[in-house]
């Protein structure tokens, strides 16, 4: 049989656990495994062999944690331990015909953005790995992985650097989630979608606990399923790990999962060679049971799957067309912006969110990155990824963690060409506009001519029907009133014949006239009447939002009404809430409330100009809190509340600013950065909220920033004071070499430091021009250097 | 995985707030509350802690079967008359992270009070794992000190590494170490305890004994890292 049909014999087994193996033959804790390839082949390969002599048709290399990251300190690379690995393997395998496997583990650190490790550096840590090792082995495992995103750099290092067989499996508990909250459906989306080879689930859990995990992941995938599991769940005694499940039980346990279809079975920590002999006993002669074919359209990020079998909400709001304070965020790098309007659409009930950043002068695909790692830090909902840029949407793709949309692909042979590879290398689904090189038909029957030829493209890709959506194209009935129908007609058309999704973006249809909203809310409910899918719309809009339940209800896609009730719930009883009663603004800011301190700011605007509100009542009161401060009359919170309730009428004021022209009002600014290394920033983000009020622009470039960011920054905004935050002794010299280079680059640029781990006196050894112990004392200094 | 398994303490998430007795309105109250509730629902608290025995060497006192080198005075001092060493590692996991950022960007003022509920959490955790420690010290005839940090004092933080390496944290409860000695999750604690056969002294430290003198936050704030600590 040659090598790859082996791999798929039904059923297949693995080999069980190394580390297990390792401990007995006294290896420390603490110990790096992967060298006794180097100081005692023999007894790997002795374990190697033990595991084949049981049954075992595939054994792992000893390089789960081979990689440099893992081995620094050891004296050893990869390059060395992994071939010496595989001929080791190799030279076992030869004698019982059996599989090598080359074994890549996690790297032991968090990747951005929960964590620091940028992707492209784990990308090229597991490409290391492959390189070394790929060439003497059968296939490629990634195991134990926990984290969503280093699963899918490894498996990208794996497809784009070698041509063998990837298997993927990851670690649950049994909630049926990973450390870092991955949803099982989630993993079996994305994997499948980049082209592993056969997914599944090993170590943490025994056999029993992993059932039903096993059970959701079937209902997601048609790839091969693998299952590692624990000798039991692991328990300490005296010190020592213990597993408590015995070959036999285990044996029984895991045949089970045959009955699942599931085909790739081995065992993993607390297991030995007795486990894989009793499994073998135990599967003999049995086959997997035949698995019903998954179709399911469904997009996801780690923790969130959305499952497009009833009617959806795109947010529209991240794009920066006709929104200055969007483009102003975009320029200055300011992802919170971006953050804090994917939040306000989740809260308003988007199912989805578009992102599009394109801006003319803009690097689309640097922003596009930033803009993907600053949702997905603080956001769950899968993001559609809009651009007609194919490098833009590449760079997204690369770093989405999840399966994303891709908005979008035409008829035209250009961007079938560009955009279906990229779709099917990283397994997004894609919208399709039905228009191509003769532009948008105006009727319904040649869109659907247009949206066929993007479905037998797609599938010429290997790209499925379900991953597909088709957008036939809202044109304004302002230009023609046969508009409405023949876009409705034809998304009726696209659904019926070719029985693929289709979404819309509604509210171009009313374009160039009065009452847009009218117009827009009837032909949301007419789309969703005729089966429309996905409604792309703007969620902020009660309206809009209301219109779209409504429509759900009635066309029966939200069962029970379920959604309707929720939003609805107690709405009779709402009552208007009491405004400020004239609240005057010193006290509203003085109380921390920001809706009254908005109000009572609005009502001075009728008697006083913008810049006499800030000097003569913002001004003062921030002073008053700020002593307040310092006295210990108010603590932390309090201070945050009064900054944050001044924020909300400053912005007011700068809104009117805004509209009487461009100059600026500003008082200059203040560049902040958490230092690079150091992710602790909500210090910095309490003084940027403080310093906002008193009339700086504040320039925020986030944590982990590099020494050259900054002062690049620094240059191209001519800043003549920066604000560097550390909370960690470890960081401390980072903020040094931040300073050093700042002296360097931009000598007359002043320096302030805060941070937990300072003091005055540490602050100038470090050369810093000023320690700030809070919030408050930034502002003295400020003032000293800016005015 | 269940929420959070304690109460967050609320008087020691206004104590990480640097509450000095201050006049509370109710709605500053009703804030706190909210957050305590958010960090609790996020929460995936986890642990892990293993006894070793303990070597001293030339350069500093080795967990055996380890790769770790516990340098410097401090930790000497807090392990002394110590034959073994529990070393522990607790984490709330990478939600809270996410949910202090997401409160953060909406409202700073909860986003501030949840950082502190979270670390009054974490701080918990570690109580009820000291607890856990010193019952199974008693199991054995044994007496435990309270717990140490590195980064404490003259133990140096970049530690971390080789300490979550001791106890496999990344696959154990997914507690890992970036580039900067940082752990993230970023509400995560590891900790040293000694076991002794003789009883511990007295476990009351005043601050001018303590090694965190210079950089303590509390102390630059007036207040005291431990609720009942009255004595300077």
């Amino acid at each position: 049989m040659n090598r790859t049909k082996q791999l798929f014999s039904q059923p297949l087994l693995l080999d069980g656990a190394m580390g297990t193996m390792l401990l007995k033959h006294g290896l420390n804790t603490g110990e790096r495994p992967e060298l006794l390839c180097l100081t005692a082949p023999d007894a790997i390969e002795q374990i190697h062999r033990d595991y084949f002599a049981a049954g075992a048709q595939v054994v792992y290399t000893n390089t789960f944690g081979a990689s440099g990251l893992k081995l620094q300190g050891s004296g050893h690379t990869p390059d060395q331990v992994i071939p010496a690995a595989v001929a080791i393997a190799r030279k076992a395998a030869a004698d019982f015909g059996g599989l090598v496997a080359l074994d890549i583990g996690p790297l032991g650190e968090l990747l951005e953005p929960m964590g620091t490790l940028p992707f492209e550096a784990a990308y090229g840590q597991f490409r290391e790995q492959i390189l070394a090792g790929a060439s003497g082995a059968d296939l490629i495992v990634i195991e134990t992985m926990t984290d969503l995103q280093e699963m899918r750099a490894a498996l990208l290092a794996a497809k784009e650097n070698s041509p063998l067989p990837v298997f993927c499996s990851m670690s649950f508990d049994e909630g049926g989630r990973t450390f870092t909250g991955c949803d099982v459906r989630a993993m079996a989306l994305t994997l499948e979608g980049m082209g592993a080879d056969a997914i599944g689930i090993n170590c943490s859990l025994g056999p029993f606990e992993i059932y039903p995990i096993a059970q959701e992941l079937a209902q997601w995938t048609n790839l091969p399923l693998l299952i590692k599991a624990n000798a039991g769940l692991p328990a300490v005694e005296n010190g020592e790990t213990v597993y408590k499940i015995g070959p036999e039980e285990y044996a029984r346990g895991m045949a089970r999962f045959l009955d699942l279809g599931a085909s790739i079975l081995g065992g993993c920590c607390g297991t030995d060679p007795r486990y894989i002999a009793a499994l073998r006993e135990a599967v003999a002669g049995r086959s997997p049971a035949s698995r019903q074919k998954v179709i399911r359209s469904a997009v996801c990020s780690p923790s969130q799957v959305v499952e497009l079998d009833r009617a959806r909400i795109v947010g529209e709001r991240i794009n920066p067309t006709g929104k200055p304070a969007m483009k102003q965020a975009l320029l200055d790098g300011d992802s919170s912006y971006l953050a804090r309007q994917g939040i306000q659409q989740a809260e308003a009930g988007a199912h989805l969110l578009d992102v599009n950043v394109g801006l003319p002068g803009l690097d689309e695909a640097a922003a596009m990155k930033q803009a993907v790692k600053a949702l997905q830090e603080v956001l769950d909902l899968p993001l559609v990824l809009d651009s007609s840029s194919p490098a833009a949407l590449e760079a997204a793709l690369r770093v989405y963690c999840g399966r994303a949309v891709i908005n979008s692909v035409s008829g035209k042979e250009e961007s079938m060409a560009q955009v279906f590879p990229l779709a099917r290398k990283y397994g997004a689904m894609v919208i399709g506009l039905t228009l191509d090189e003769n532009g948008i038909p105006s009727s319904a029957r040649e869109r659907l001519a247009v949206a066929k030829k993007i479905r037998d493209r797609a599938l010429s890709y290997g790209i499925p029907e379900e991953r597909l959506l088709i957008d036939c194209l809202t044109l304004t009935v302002s230009s023609g009133q046969h508009n409405a129908t023949e876009t409705l007609e034809a998304a009726a058309l696209v659904k019926r014949e070719l029985g693929l999704k289709t979404i819309l973006g509604v509210s171009n249809i009313s374009f160039g006239l009065p009452a847009r909203e009218a117009l827009n809310q009837a032909f949301l409910s007419m789309a969703l009447g005729r089966g429309l899918d996905i409604a792309i719309l703007n969620p902020n809009n009660k309206g809009m939002m209301d219109a779209f339940f409504a429509s759900a209800t009635l066309t029966g896609q939200d069962t029970s009404c379920a959604a309707f009730l929720s939003r609805f719930a107690g709405e009779s009883e709402t009552k208007p809430l009491p405004s400020g009663q004239d609240m005057e603004i010193g006290h509203a800011i003085a109380r921390g409330l920001r809706a009254q301190a908005r109000e009572a700011c609005l009502r001075l605007l009728s008697s006083l100009p913008p810049m006499e509100i800030v000097n003569r009542h913002l001004i003062p009161v921030l002073d008053q809190v700020g002593r307040d401060y310092e006295e210990g009359r108010i603590f932390l919170p309090q201070l945050i509340q009064s900054a944050e309730a001044a924020k909300s009428a400053f912005e007011l004021l700068k809104e009117t600013l805004a509209k009487k022209g461009p100059q600026t009002h500003s008082k200059g600014a203040i560049l902040l950065a958490t230092v690079e290394g150091d992710i602790h920033d909500i210090g910095k983000n309490i003084v940027k909220v403080v310093l906002e009020n008193y009339g700086y622009t504040i320039l925020d470039l986030g944590k982990d920033v590099p020494p050259a960011a900054v002062v690049q920054a620094a240059k191209e905004r001519d800043i003549r004071l920066v604000g560097l935050s550390a909370l960690m002794t470890t960081t401390v010299p980072s903020m040094e070499k931040t300073i050093r280079l700042l002296r360097q680059e931009l000598p007359q640029c002043k320096v302030m430091v805060g941070g937990a781990v300072l003091t005055a006196e540490y602050a100038k050894s470090i050369g810093a021009d000023f320690y700030a112990a809070d919030a408050q004392q930034s502002v003295q200094f400020a003032r000293q250097v800016l005015g | 995985m269940e929420p959070f398994p304690f109460p967050i303490r609320r008087e020691e998430t206004l104590r990480y707030l640097g509450y000095q007795g201050q006049p509370l309105e109710d709605s500053l109250l009703e804030k706190l509350n909210l957050a305590r509730e958010r960090i609790r629902r996020v929460s995936r608290p986890l642990y892990t802690y293993r006894i070793f025995p303990l070597s001293r060497t030339e350069t500093g006192l080795v967990p055996q079967g380890t790769n770790l080198l516990l340098s410097g005075e401090d930790i000497a001092n807090h392990l002394a008359g110590c034959n073994q060493v529990a070393l522990m590692a607790a984490t709330l996991g990478v939600q809270v992270d996410k949910e202090i950022k997401y409160l953060e960007l909406t409202d700073m003022t909860l986003g501030a009070m949840a950082d502190a509920a979270a670390t009054a959490a974490v701080e918990e955790l570690c109580d009820w794992v000291e607890v856990t420690v010193h019952r199974e010290a008693k199991c054995h005839g044994l007496f435990a000190t309270g717990r140490f940090s590195p980064g404490y004092g003259d133990l140096p933080i970049l530690l971390q590494r080789e300490f979550t390496r001791a106890l496999d944290t990344p696959k154990t409860i997914g507690l890992t170490v970036n580039g900067s000695g940082i752990l993230l999750p970023r509400k995560s604690v590891t900790a040293i305890l000694g076991l002794s056969s003789e009883p511990i002294a007295a476990a009351g430290r005043s601050c001018t004994s303590c090694p965190n003198w210079e950089s303590c936050p509390y102390r630059k704030g007036g207040t005291f890292c431990e609720p009942d600590k009255t004595t300077v």
